[in-house]
């Protein structure tokens, strides 16, 4: 093949390619800018997905390992369903996008899949441990029995540990805490 | 006669035929055994990260995946419990999600996040392994038909059926196949434009010649390491010809072609953030050399996914590919294995920050196809046998060890003694004496039983790779 056949074969080419790479260009901006939004991108990234199974033991799974990478900012919350049944959780604080206790608990439900309903001041239920008389949550922070939590919409603080118990009076409260 | 004649030819490619589709079937059938399990999911996060990137350019035409990316200005940490990973795999970590993400191009997650997307996959929580590896096995399994094809159209039939019963069967190249990894996908397309590229070289017909630096190009698409797969092009282009202005000529418009296509990405990258594209980019090619000095050694010596696995053809592959090296003076057409292999080994060293199993996939094809030129030359000329039968002992011997512990071996020791002592006297014997047609024609049989005993041991080791196995490897 001639030297010159292929160089004007190979400028219709970048022509044509050119072209295609300009329409291409603009269709995916246009695709973007009708598509994304924060709102949309926030439900791919934190929505749960439909095929997730909600068991109604809060207590069923915990997140194994701890958070290396977050270095210092981390939470624990660990979750007291009864007196043998218990599970530990460490978080990374940034992964944690409401960082309230309410927040921190619900993010837990969405991990371990357990359904989750807290209003400001209490938890309504955990999975299928519900509020019920003479039967409630309760929660502490920082290992104290005297610091017991009232509102949930506090913020948390880095390395905090938040405790919850399911049906524990002061007595086992503080028997747990004076063995841990 | 000449009826005769077409009838045999017709049958003969009839038999062919079923050949092949019961090496594709058993591919299937290893791939799609525990693909779901093995590797365990969460074991490398990009599988799912290739899947993001690819439905959120679906969903919102904008890549988010995860990334260990330094340079990227957004870093948002989140728990992503697909498949249950933080019960078992991802230590407590919350994923690094970076947007736009420009870790690699985004063909791949088009792929896999394009196939869950189809099969209803809405939100990342989704994306569960089933659904994003459910296309590797059938990009898998064009791999090991697209090899067949190469091989068969360089060599021959014999050299494809037994390169392609390999790649079928090795279990490392079965289980590393069905990974989400990038490497999984420039196999075909490196197969691809080869064989689009003996044909050129074969037909001297252009368009070959531009459809083959077309797939090479579309290949940047999946990874940058396709460059290997451009590098291998213009040295085959180079070798092919002895005219030197056509071969530059050819050369020019094969990387003309295939580099163009960088601009793809390029613009991809222009839509979200040109700066933050090339931070990332720069950022890609000063990675931690974690591989080390030692990256060669430990490409040759050591097998493995995400964990370590066994594998003796990959050795016997690259002891063939280094035989091969010597048979290019006097046979050009291996060129077609050793520069793949050397285009891809610069990359592997230049790019190979990490010593990760998956960056050796793209030499997996070739190296089989080493052996199966070594035991096709061996099968031809029987003064070849000796080099044939050590590159299928080493096979043999690994997967044995990997299915019996030496306590047990002890049984056998005898017949493994006596065995491959005479076989190895009769076979140093064959390279200097010249024997009868009748002894020549039985030698070959012996050959194959030892090749189908090595297939045979891949399988039951394949079989015995259960989840408490690979739980059970470093």
């Amino acid at each position: 093949m001639m030297i010159s056949q292929l160089a004007r074969r190979l400028s219709i080419y970048l022509a044509i390619f050119l072209v295609f790479l300009v329409i291409s260009h603009l269709l995916l901006k246009l695709y973007y800018i009708r598509n994304y939004s924060a709102e949309n991108a926030e439900k791919l990234l934190s929505s749960v997905s439909s095929y997730k199974f909600f068991s109604d033991d809060p207590c069923a799974t915990s997140i194994v390992g701890d958070p290396i990478d977050a270095g210092l900012q981390y939470v624990k919350i660990n979750l007291h369903c009864d007196r043998s049944s218990t599970i530990t959780n460490t978080l990374d604080l940034r992964a944690v996008k409401q960082p309230t206790y309410r927040g921190l608990i619900q993010l837990l439900g969405n991990i371990n899949g357990f359904r989750v309903q807290i209003s400001d001041s209490e938890i309504d239920s955990l999975g299928g441990l519900k509020k019920s008389e003479g039967m409630r949550w309760r929660c502490f922070t920082d290992h104290q029995h005297e610091v017991e939590i009232t509102n949930f919409n506090l913020a948390l603080k880095e390395q905090q540990t938040v405790d919850c118990f399911y049906n524990f009076d002061d007595s086992a409260v503080n028997q747990y805490y004076d063995n841990h | 006669m000449i009826l005769l004649l077409i009838n045999i030819m017709t049958i003969t490619n009839a038999i062919r035929i079923w050949i092949l589709i019961i090496i594709l079937v058993g591919a299937y059938i290893l791939r799609q055994h525990n693909y779901a399990q093995i590797p365990f999911p969460g074991e490398s996060m990009d599988e799912y990260s290739f899947g993001w990137a690819g439905l959120s350019l679906i969903r919102l035409g904008y890549p988010i995946a995860s990334s260990g990316i330094a340079g990227y200005k957004t870093y948002d940490y989140r728990y992503i419990n697909v498949d249950q990973i933080y019960r078992t795999t991802a230590k407590g970590n919350a994923f690094s999600i970076n947007y736009p993400w420009f870790d690699h191009p985004p063909l791949l997650g088009l792929v896999t996040g394009g196939y869950a997307y189809l099969k209803g996959a809405q939100v990342f929580e989704d994306t569960q392994i089933s659904l994003i590896r459910k296309p590797m096995i059938f990009i898998g399994i064009l791999s090991v038909s697209l090899l067949f094809l190469y091989l068969k159209s360089i060599f021959g039939y014999l050299e494809a059926f037994i390169g392609s019963i390999i790649y079928a069967a090795s279990p490392l190249a079965v289980i590393g196949s069905r990974m989400v990894q990038a490497e999984n996908l420039l196999i075909p397309l490196f197969l691809g434009s080869l064989i689009l590229l003996h044909q050129y070289i074969q037909r001297k017909n252009q368009l070959l010649l531009w459809l083959a630096a077309g797939v090479a190009g579309f290949a940047l698409l999946v990874k940058f390491s396709a460059i290997s797969i451009i590098l291998s092009g213009i040295l085959l282009l180079m070798f092919s010809s002895k005219d030197r202005k056509t071969a530059l000529v050819d050369c020019l418009t094969f990387a003309l072609i295939s580099l163009s296509f960088i601009l793809i990405f390029l613009s991809y990258g222009a839509v979200y953030d040109i700066q933050q594209f090339i931070t990332i980019f720069v950022s890609n090619g000063s990675r931690f050399y974690g591989a080390g000095a030692n990256a060669l050694a430990d490409l040759i010596t050591t097998t493995k996914i995400t964990r370590f696995l066994t594998d003796g053809w990959f050795l016997s592959g690259w002891i063939a590919v280094f035989m091969l090296l010597f048979k290019s003076a006097s046979d050009r057409s291996v060129n077609f294995i050793t520069i793949p292999v050397f285009s891809y080994l610069v990359v592997f060293l230049l790019f190979g920050s990490e010593s990760y199993g998956w960056y050796r996939f793209p030499f997996q094809p070739f190296l089989f196809a080493a052996i199966a030129y070594v035991v096709a030359s061996a099968v031809r000329n029987y003064q070849n046998y000796l080099p044939a039968f050590l590159l299928l002992l080493l096979p043999v011997g690994v997967t044995i060890s990997r299915l019996i512990t030496i306590n047990e071996f002890q049984d056998y020791a005898s017949i493994w003694r006596w065995v491959i002592g005479v076989l190895l006297v009769v076979y140093i014997s064959l390279t200097f004496v010249k024997i009868n047609s009748k002894i020549k024609r039985l030698l070959p049989v012996l050959l194959f039983g030892l090749f189908a005993a090595g297939l045979v041991l891949s399988i039951e080791y394949f079989y015995k790779i259960t989840v408490d196995y690979w739980r059970g490897t470093a």
